[in-house]
Formats: structure tokens, C-alpha cells, sequence
């Protein structure tokens, strides 16, 4: 097994950041009681939470006398946090471990550190932060996400450092070093990291420059895991952009691969030869990943309302490793979206255009979008969408959400045609506020005209600082919003028939 | 009681009648809903399906004439109503229905008349009557109400082949039925809705007329919350000979007079939504009637004079 000391880097940074805030603190802390307008603030706060569920189990549901389908889990969180002017800060948040749960021996600590950090600036221009199990990545909005905490190496939360420096003429420079370990692991020895190291070590550079009009950045990561041989992964990025029309081009670039060595053809790897009207894709590198796209781009003609127009372009090569970042492997598509916006009424439509190929399943070809959307009185907001894509079925999805102080309603109906007799969907969810202190929902939701599922919950809050809720169900409907409004394939939904009621206590201020 | 022996042969006969035509049908394969074997005298409206059937103790438009008369009471003036509903995209049966209602001397009478057709000629027309009253009033909402309403109906089907073994020649049939049906609204506060009603269904059988059987009923009752005019939850327990069977339902008003209405039973779901303006009212809704074969329709309401009691 491969072993990586670099946690000896981590504790003196992190030594030097307490150094930097502690001193001034606690200087300032005798001056708290003299001084109404403290310059530092300290909080604490705490939760508790409890949580009993019944799954479906036969003869016994929902009074189940098997161990395995009925759950009681409880947990008290305590958090402090201690802020200055000079923007230290420190965060540490401990939390009990869950009580009933037998299937693993994680929460044998009855208590650990599950979240913390100590950050400090320096005249606003130099961060400096030291984390413990967060979730760290910035996106500053590019197109493509590189490297985040929704992919598959670095998807749990990390331990590490963070510097951040930003300079005159507005140079930004950003280095992140964090490993992610077992989450078992992470639990034990009271939440702090042992020594040596071990699990996924990340590398994060990024750099450049950001004017008005116009920018400029770099990225380099490399990834590599004590664990496994396998789990390396090394990426560099270039990102730019510029003003143009009232608009903004964004343009950026990016390639991965195992190791550094392995990237070829110079930095871009670009075959020109190959490039083609029409076949544009052929010349880039296959380990590569290019974004394009013009936004901005409107017309405003008066009562006849605004015009608008976002080309784009995505390419993302077969041996790109999507394991860093959101960005998928194997696909090119290039698009343009034409949208329309009313002079005086909410009510907008767009029709998007769009030429796709999945390298994976070598399927492709053109697919039409058209959205309408529009809020009526009383903030009534109806979008009804159609998709049409090459290879695939007819696809037609209106959707209602009416929200206001008393109720939140939001239906969405959905029609699959398959050829034969279509697919039909229904979800509708609604929500009532019963006074101040209740609150009654329930959804329920028809499944391609086959399967029917419900839920209703009712919730009761006891100022603010106490909240009882109890819901029923055959399944959880959290996603299946997004899944029926936004998937031009329809997904399948799990059956999940249980009773659940839980309790959660706030204490303190934060 | 003595039955004479006439009147066995004739339900015998009526029994292979249906037996063969049940047959029939479950061969053509053709059809997606149940075609009825027997006069089914339930009735589902546009809304009752969007609730999921748990319109009982809502029973707020002119449609409760044939599920809970009492309930003619939340209409008022003159009102004409007419639906279609369609089972499979067209694959199954078809229904229409036509009502009117008018108030007069305190009293809501109602009328109506529905088809509905299934493939291979089967058809099931009712004409009904009825009329409901307020017995009790009270000044902020609260009511009880009574109801009754008599319908007759007529199964007429198509015998192609005929059944030899039966003894039934190929030919058309039809058979009548005639139902009593009485129903009461309770509403002890104006967001608590009771209900209670009784469908009776006599058949009259096949051929003579001296054929009968004995009174089947379906019996409906439940209750319903109505939250601040906005929105509904309704439950309904129905029950059919030695069947229970619960419905339950819920409907939201929002800010422009667009109610969405859903509703469930034996975990198939309902739904639709529903346009209210002043003098006539729009509604789409669909139901799940088996897996992979759902229902959808629409109606329309048209009101003159209408009264500013009308609930939803």
C-alpha cells in the first residue's frame, strides 16, 4: 500500500492559522466586555434531531416488529463559531454518532468533529483556509465543471488547506490541496485525520486574470490515491472570454488524463487537418474537452417584445476521465437557443436546436426543444415543453407551480409517446399552511400509466426553534420533479412505502 | 319466499345470456375497460374522476344528481353541463353525459341523460331525475340537505354468434334496470362536509318483464374539509355488495380561478384541472382505470343566474 506524509504539511499551516487568529482574539475578547461594537462575534448553536421510520415489511407494516425494518436514529450537533473584523474565522461543528444503527461499526465514537474550519484574510487580498471534512470547490460560473464534489474520486468531503491570493490588476491565484478518505475512517479517532494520510490526494491550481472585458484562467489538477494504482487522473484546463455585442463569449478548454506524461500533441493536441466544415470534432483531441457559447446576444424591438440568441458548442472527447468533474465523456453536441421574451407580460418561449452524438452509444442526430412559460395573477407560473429527438419518441411535459402564503401547488403532467399508446405522467404535490404552527402536504404521482405512488406529510413548528414532521408514502418524491420536467427520457421511480416521524431541535444562534 | 319456476327458467336464461356475452367479449381482446356483465349503474362525472371518486361528500356541481343528490343543493339557477370521456386513446369505451339543473321553490331538480359505449355494439344509456332540498339551514354556511333521485338505464349488447350450448341465438338484447337513489349532505360547519347516499338498483332482465332481481346496492358515505375556499380534501368509502373500497381526493384553488384536482384509490391515481369563470366552467382530467390504460375527458358547465352560495 502506498503511503503519502504529507499531513505534517497540514498541521503546520494549521497551527499558523490558529496563531493568526487566536492572538488578536483573544486581545480583543477582554475589550468585549467594555465595547458594545465588538469586533468579534461568537456564536454557538446545536441541533437535535430524531428520526423513527417503518419500512414496508409484510404482515407487520407499519407496526413492524423486525429489527431490519423499522429505524430510530438520533443525533445532537453542536457548533461553534467564532468570527472577526479582520474576517478570521473559525468553524468546528461535533456531532454524536447515530444510535440503533448496527449495520457498521462507524459510529462506535459516540462523538466526533464532523465539519470545520479556520480561515484568515490578509487586507482582503490573501485567504488563507484550513478545512476538515467540507466541501471545498468553487465553479465561478465556467461552462464546464472540472473538478467537483459531485464526481466520482473526490465526492466525499475532504481534509486540507486552501490559499487564495488576489492581486493587483486583478490576478487571481488559487491552491487547494485536499485528501479525501473513507468515511468510516474519517469518523474514528474522534474526527481527526491520523497519521500517515491515507485515501484520494487532490491538487487544485487556479489561476488568471479577470478584467471586465475580458478573461483569462488556468487550471491544473492531478489526482492520486495511496489506495489503488488505478485512481490517478491529471487535467489541465484554459478558460477565456471577452466582451462582444452587449454579450459575452466564453471559450474553454480542457484535457485529462492518468498521468502528466500522458497528454500528447502539445497543449492542445489539436489535428487541423482534420477539421472540417461539418465535421469539426474530428480534429480535437480525444482526450479532450472544448465549451463554447455566446450569451447576451438580444435585440430589443420594442412592444413586439426582446429576441434573444445563445449558440453553444460542447465537446468532450472518448478518453476524456470524467472522474474529477460534472463534465461526461464522449459526446459532442452544438446548439443555438432563440428565445423571445414579451414587452409587458411575463411570458417567455424559446426554442432550442440542438445536433448531438454520444461517442458512447453511438447514437445521434438532431433534437428540438420548445419551452413557453408564462406567470399569470396571483404568481401562477405555467411552463409546458416539447422534445423532439432523433431516434427517441415525442416527448410533451406542461408543468403549474402556484405559490403564495397560504399554499404551494405544483403539478406537472407528462405524455411519452412510444409509438404505441403513450406513457402518461402526473405528479402533483401541494402543501397548505394551516396557521402559524402547521402545515399538511401530500403528492401523488401516476408513472408512465402504469404505477400509481402517494405520500403526505403534516409538520408542526414550534417557533423557531422546534419542528415535528410525519410523513407517509410508497416513495420519496425528491427528485421526481426534475426527472419528469427535464429528462427527455422518463425515469423510473422506487417503491418505497414507509412511515416516518422526526423531530429536530435548534438550540443557540446559529 | 316462493319463486315460481318462470321466473328461475328467465334467470337462468339471463344468466347464460351474459355469461356467453362476457365471453364473447373477452375474446375480441379488444377492450381495455370492463365491460359490465350487469347494469352498472356508477356513473363517474369529470370531477368525481379528477378526485379520485371521493366526490361524495363534496358533491359541489350538477353531476352529484347521480352520485349524492343532496348535494344539488350547492348549484342553483339554471346549469347545463355535458362531458366525454375516453378510456385507452380511444382503444376502449367512450361515455357522454348531458345535465341540467333548475331551482325552484327552494327546491334544485336535476336532469340528465349519458351513453356509454363499449366495442362490439355494447352500449349503457340511463336517463335520471331528482331533486334536492335544504331541510336545515344555518346563517354562516352550514346545512343539511336531502336528496333523491330515480334513474333508469338500458344494457343493450350484440350477440353474434350466439352461445348453442346456452340455448341464446345470435341477435341484439338489452335488458333495463331502474334505480332508486337517496342521499344526504350534512355540513355542520362550513369547512366540515358529511355524506351519506344509496345507489338501489332493480334489474328488470332480459325479455319479459316478470323477471327481477332483487335490490343491489351500493352504499357511499364520507367526509370532506374544505380549507378557506382554497382548497379540499375529500374521503369517500364505497361500498358494492361485499366490497370496500376508499377513495380519497384533494383539490387547490390557486390566485386565477384554476383549480388542480388529484386523487387516489387502490393506488391508482387521478387527476385534472379545473377552470372556474363566472358563468361557465372548463375542466380536463384523467383517471387511471387499469395499469397501462388510463381515461381522460372534459366537460363544460354553463350557469345562468347563478347564486353566490356555490361552493368552488
Amino acid at each position: 500500500m502506498r503511503i503519502v506524509r504529507r499531513g505534517i504539511t497540514l498541521y503546520v499551516a494549521a497551527f499558523a492559522l490558529l496563531a493568526r487568529l487566536c492572538v488578536p482574539v483573544s486581545a480583543r475578547c477582554s475589550g468585549l466586555e467594555a465595547t458594545p461594537d465588538s469586533s468579534v462575534s461568537i456564536r454557538w448553536g446545536g441541533v437535535y434531531t430524531n428520526l423513527i421510520r417503518l419500512d414496508e415489511y409484510p404482515l407487520y407494516f407499519p407496526w413492524n416488529d423486525n429489527s431490519r425494518s423499522s429505524h430510530l436514529s438520533d443525533r445532537v450537533s453542536l457548533m461553534f463559531d467564532v468570527r472577526s473584523a479582520r474576517q478570521s474565522h473559525f468553524f468546528i461543528k461535533g456531532t454524536t454518532g447515530l444510535r440503533g444503527t448496527s449495520w457498521h461499526d462507524v459510529y462506535s465514537s459516540r462523538f466526533f468533529i464532523d465539519q470545520g474550519h479556520i480561515s484568515a484574510t490578509w487586507k482582503g487580498r490573501l485567504t488563507g483556509k484550513l478545512f476538515l471534512r467540507e466541501r471545498v470547490f468553487r465553479n465561478r460560473g465556467r461552462l464546464m465543471c472540472l473538478v467537483s464534489n459531485d464526481s466520482h474520486l473526490v465526492s466525499r468531503r475532504g481534509e486540507g488547506f486552501d490559499v487564495a491570493a488576489l492581486t493587483a490588476g486583478s490576478v487571481f491565484m488559487t491552491y487547494t490541496s485536499a485528501v479525501f478518505r473513507d468515511p468510516v475512517e474519517q469518523k474514528r479517532n474522534f474526527g481527526l485525520p491520523p497519521l500517515p494520510l491515507q485515501g484520494i490526494f487532490l491538487n487544485l491550481f487556479e489561476g488568471g486574470i479577470d478584467r471586465g472585458s475580458w478573461h483569462l484562467g488556468l487550471t491544473l489538477v492531478d489526482v492520486r490515491s495511496s489506495w489503488t494504482q488505478h485512481d490517478y487522473s491529471a487535467l489541465y484546463g484554459l478558460d477565456g472570454g471577452f466582451s462582444l455585442e452587449g454579450g459575452g463569449v466564453n471559450i474553454e478548454f480542457a484535457r485529462s488524463a492518468y498521468r502528466w506524461d500522458d497528454f500528447e500533441g502539445g497543449l492542445f493536441g489539436f489535428d487541423p487537418g482534420a477539421m472540417e466544415w461539418g465535421s469539426f470534432s474530428e480534429g480535437l483531441p480525444s482526450d479532450g474537452s472544448l465549451a463554447a457559447e455566446w450569451t447576451g446576444l438580444e435585440l430589443n424591438a420594442g412592444a413586439k417584445g426582446r429576441f434573444g440568441l445563445a449558440p453553444g458548442y460542447r465537446y468532450s472527447g472518448r478518453r476524456f476521465k470524467d472522474e474529477i468533474g460534472e463534465v461526461s465523456s464522449g459526446y459532442v453536441e452544438s446548439y443555438a437557443e432563440l428565445w423571445w421574451k414579451h414587452a409587458r407580460l411575463a411570458m417567455l418561449a424559446s426554442l432550442k436546436a440542438a445536433d448531438r452524438y454520444d461517442y458512447r452509444t453511438n447514437r445521434g442526430g438532431g433534437v428540438l426543444s420548445a419551452s413557453f412559460r408564462t406567470r399569470l395573477r396571483g404568481g401562477l407560473e405555467t411552463t409546458a415543453k416539447t422534445f423532439f429527438a432523433e431516434g427517441y419518441r415525442p416527448v410533451f411535459v406542461i408543468s403549474t407551480v402556484d405559490d403564495n402564503s397560504l399554499t404551494r401547488l405544483v403539478t406537472t403532467a407528462r405524455l411519452d409517446d412510444t409509438g404505441g399508446e403513450s406513457w402518461f405522467s402526473f405528479l402533483t404535490e401541494a402543501c397548505v399552511n394551516l396557521g402559524r404552527r402547521w402545515a399538511l402536504g401530500g403528492s401523488m404521482y401516476l408513472e408512465r400509466s402504469v404505477r400509481g405512488f402517494y405520500s403526505a406529510d403534516i409538520e408542526m413548528r414550534g417557533g423557531r426553534r422546534f419542528v415535528f414532521r410525519a410523513s407517509a408514502g410508497t416513495y420519496v418524491p425528491v427528485s421526481t420533479y426534475a426527472d419528469l420536467t427535464c429528462d427527455p427520457v422518463a425515469q423510473t421511480t422506487r417503491r418505497d412505502k414507509s412511515i416516518s416521524f422526526q423531530t429536530r431541535i435548534w438550540l443557540g444562534g446559529i | 319466499m316462493k319463486v315460481s319456476s318462470t321466473i328461475r327458467r328467465n334467470h337462468r336464461k339471463v344468466r347464460r345470456i351474459t355469461a356467453a356475452s362476457g365471453v364473447l367479449l373477452l375474446l375480441s381482446g379488444s377492450v381495455s375497460a370492463e365491460k359490465p356483465d350487469r347494469f352498472d349503474g356508477t356513473i363517474s362525472s369529470a370531477r368525481s374522476m379528477a378526485m379520485g371518486g371521493a366526490f361524495s361528500p363534496l358533491a359541489d356541481d350538477i353531476t352529484a344528481l347521480v352520485i349524492n343528490p343532496a348535494g344539488l343543493v350547492n348549484t342553483g339557477g339554471v346549469v347545463f353541463y355535458g362531458d366525454y370521456l375516453e378510456t385507452g386513446g380511444g382503444a376502449g369505451p367512450w361515455e357522454g353525459k348531458l345535465f341540467g339543473g333548475v331551482e325552484r321553490w327552494g327546491i334544485v331538480f336535476g336532469a340528465a341523460g349519458s351513453r356509454k359505449s363499449y366495442d362490439g355494439g355494447t352500449a349503457e344509456s340511463q336517463l335520471s331525475t331528482g331533486f334536492a332540498i335544504d331541510v336545515l339551514s344555518g346563517s354562516a354556511g352550514s346545512f343539511i340537505s336531502v336528496g333523491g333521485a330515480l334513474r333508469w338505464g338500458r344494457v343493450s349488447f350484440e350477440l353474434e354468434e350466439g352461445c348453442v350450448p346456452c340455448g341464446v341465438s345470435p341477435g341484439r338484447y338489452s335488458y333495463d334496470a331502474l334505480t332508486a337513489d337517496l342521499g344526504m349532505m350534512i355540513r355542520p360547519l362550513p369547512f366540515i362536509s358529511l355524506s351519506a347516499s344509496m345507489e338501489n338498483i332493480s334489474e328488470t332482465g332480459f325479455g319479459s318483464g316478470d323477471y327481477y332481481i332483487p335490490w343491489d346496492r351500493t352504499v357511499r358515505y364520507g367526509a370532506a374539509w374544505l380549507y378557506e375556499d382554497r382548497f379540499t380534501v375529500s374521503w369517500e368509502r364505497r361500498h358494492e355488495g361485499e366490497r370496500n373500497t376508499d377513495h380519497f381526493g384533494f383539490g387547490l384553488r390557486t390566485a386565477v380561478p384554476l383549480e388542480i384536482m388529484a386523487g387516489m384509490t387502490s393506488e391508482r391515481v387521478y387527476g385534472g384541472a379545473r377552470w372556474d369563470g363566472n358563468r361557465w366552467r372548463v375542466s380536463a382530467v384523467f383517471g387511471q382505470e387499469a395499469e397501462d390504460v388510463i381515461s381522460a375527458g372534459a366537460s363544460v358547465e354553463i350557469f345562468f343566474n347563478r347564486p353566490a352560495r356555490i361552493y368552488q
